[in-house]
């Protein structure tokens, strides 16, 4: 890294703010912090961040409003910091444009894939084609895929489901997003068919469809795929 | 004005406690005088008891029974220091008169602070184990009463209550990590200079270990908000079980990390109508007991089965076993209350009764018994024709 990224911590609570902060210090980033929203979006403009860690529960605005603000003027990406465990919420912000979100409490490392991710997704380098995770690779040029060296058989679907997470590999993608990316947006509103293919697929790729090592299931979100170790 | 000043409790409360100096300073002259001894040093000693019983009655202002229970050991450390068991006599009669004295004023002046249990609560520091005994037997009766009552209009419902009864339990756990943080925080703060490296990082460790304790509490907390109050209703999506199931992993390995877990699943696609969220808590408390508390180290095994109604769900592990009475308690009497907080496995029962509501709620079957070696946790949530079409 040649130079330090700034990243902007808008979070009330002082501890958790504290806490942020030090790790992420301590793994090279440059961090500002502000308590409240209007602050925040004043920092966003004057220090141009790479990337934005927001609390949704703020005292002075309410965080999704905050997002949506954000969003008008802005592409830097934000992690949205969530005590909220209802899944709804979560969908929420990411319909309004968050790019991820990491719910408390979360360790340290959860926290700085989150922004490794976050920083290579924001365009920052050309998307990649090709996608290795333990051993797994996807070539996206060839279109093949390869598990322990064997070519792994796909159908179309399958294949194109398993390239988008793949793309965004490390980010959370809502179901609804994948339907529209893989079915166009007037497909019914039932995701049980993306669930079904997603189950055959893990089926091909993974060794025990219960215990998964490359696409993480996120209940009531969406799915996660494993970091892409190469890009 | 100074009637205002006067109906204010507090001023109220000084004024008593005023009294009551007075009113022990007064007696310490006439004990003095009693003793018709009337040299040089028996008037400094009643001087300093003036201002001993003064000082210790200020300082103990709000509680007027401290300053009685003090004044009463002071006089009988100093009498008893001396010559006959007169002035002892003499002393103890005085106090328990000023005593009386006391209580009819403070009573009739209206003292706020009336302390039913001075003698409890002069032991101060640490909080005596019998009132936290007293809570513990509490709960499950207090428990038991909506469900009992259930039972007596005619109509049983082992539901009932249980959910109410649970929170209250947990708000209770809640207290014994809560007073392991605090009290850890502040021997460090207060030792900073004195500790030692090692000694540091033991409390360190035990605050981190409460604390994951809580989280893990809180989740479970969360997850019986999304069980409706009364009927227990939960709000059911079809979902992949191995995604329910690898969630759950997910989670338990983040936490425990390099814990040994085999799972076994059905090969076909299995969707269920069920609450993953907390289907996943179920799992998640399972496992988690069984890596917690079987002290053993052999892997756990989950296995998931396709049965012709339900798809049932197996946590087995090869430990120590869970206590029979815990499992009696849980199974086998469904009129008592369905936990209390065991001791030693702290969190175990509760854990287990949010799993068996849970389970309750999606209308399936919850079993639990000790095998040789370990024990073994079974659960059902049936499938959805059977369901739909009772």
């Amino acid at each position: 890294m040649t130079t330090a990224k700034n990243i902007l911590v808008i979070e009330d609570d002082e501890n958790l703010s504290s806490y942020v902060s030090a790790s992420l210090t301590k793994n090279g980033y440059r961090v500002a912090t502000t308590p409240t929203g209007r602050s925040g979006l004043r920092m966003v403009s004057s220090l141009s961040p790479s990337v934005i860690l927001l609390d949704l529960g703020l005292p002075d605005i309410d965080g999704c409003d905050l997002l949506t603000q954000l969003r008008s003027g802005s592409r830097i990406p934000v992690i949205v910091i969530s005590a909220r465990t209802e899944e709804k919420e979560k969908v929420k912000a990411l319909d309004l444009g968050a790019d991820d979100y990491i719910t408390k409490p979360f360790g340290t490392e959860e926290l700085m894939a989150r922004i490794r991710t976050s920083l290579r997704h924001s365009g920052e380098c050309a998307p990649c084609r090709f996608y290795k995770a333990l051993n797994l690779a996807i070539d996206m040029e060839k279109r093949t895929v390869h598990l322990e060296g064997e070519r792994v058989h796909l159908t179309q679907i399958e294949y194109q489901i398993l390239t988008l997470l793949a793309a965004h590999s490390g980010r959370v993608l809502p179901y609804d997003s994948i339907m529209n990316a893989i079915w166009g947006p007037y497909m019914v509103d039932n995701n049980r068919i993306l669930r079904v293919n997603m189950a055959n697929i893990r089926r091909k790729i993974e060794k025990n469809p219960a215990h998964p090592e490359y696409v993480f299931t996120e209940i009531g979100v969406g799915y996660r795929m494993r970091e892409n170790e190469i890009c | 004005m100074l009637k205002k000043l006067l109906k204010s409790s507090k001023c109220r409360r000084h004024f008593t406690s005023l009294l009551i100096a007075i009113s022990s300073a007064g007696a310490a002259i006439c004990l003095s005088w009693t003793c018709r001894r009337t040299t040089h040093e028996n008037q400094i000693n009643s001087t300093l008891f003036f201002i001993f019983f003064l000082l210790l009655t200020s300082c103990t202002t709000a509680k007027c029974y401290y300053g009685i229970g003090y004044s009463l050991l002071a006089a009988l450390w100093l009498y008893s220091g001396r010559d006959s068991l007169n002035g002892i006599f003499t002393a103890f009669m005085a106090m328990s008169g000023m005593a009386v004295l006391t209580y009819t004023f403070s009573h009739r002046t209206g003292a706020q602070t009336w302390d039913p249990e001075p003698e409890a609560r002069a032991e101060a520091a640490p909080p005596p184990d019998p009132a936290e005994e007293n809570i513990l037997a509490a709960i499950p009766e207090a428990g038991a009463g909506p469900e009992q009552k259930a039972g007596e209009e005619g109509e049983p419902k082992p539901l009932e209550g249980m959910k109410a009864t649970l929170l209250r339990a947990i708000s209770h756990d809640l207290r014994t990590p809560l007073a392991g943080i605090q009290g850890n925080s502040l021997i460090y703060l207060e030792n900073k200079n004195t500790l030692g490296e090692k000694e540091r990082i033991y409390i360190v460790r035990d605050i981190h270990k409460d604390s994951s304790w809580l989280i893990n509490l809180t989740e479970n907390l969360l997850a019986i908000t999304r069980i409706q109050d009364n009927d227990l209703t939960i709000n059911k999506n079809d979902e992949l079980v191995e995604e329910v199931v690898g969630e759950a992993l997910q989670k338990i390995e983040k936490r425990h990390p390099g814990c040994a877990i085999q799972v076994k699943i059905p090969e076909n696609i299995l969707i269920l109508p069920m609450d993953a969220v907390l289907i996943e808590q179920v799992i998640i408390n399972l496992l988690e007991n069984a890596l917690l508390h079987s002290g053993s180290t052999r892997p756990v095994d989950v296995t998931v089965e396709e049965q012709p109604e339900s798809v049932s769900f197996l946590v087995r592990d090869y430990g120590r076993g869970v206590p029979e009475e815990l499992l009696e308690r849980l199974f086998q009497d469904p009129a008592r209350a369905p936990f209390r907080p065991l001791g030693p496995q702290k969190g175990t029962g509760i854990g287990l009764a949010i799993c068996k509501t849970i389970i309750a709620a999606h209308r399936g079957t919850f079993l639990g018994q000790n095998c040789t070696p370990g024990a073994e946790f079974l659960f059902t949530v049936p499938k959805p024709w059977k369901e739909d079409q009772p």
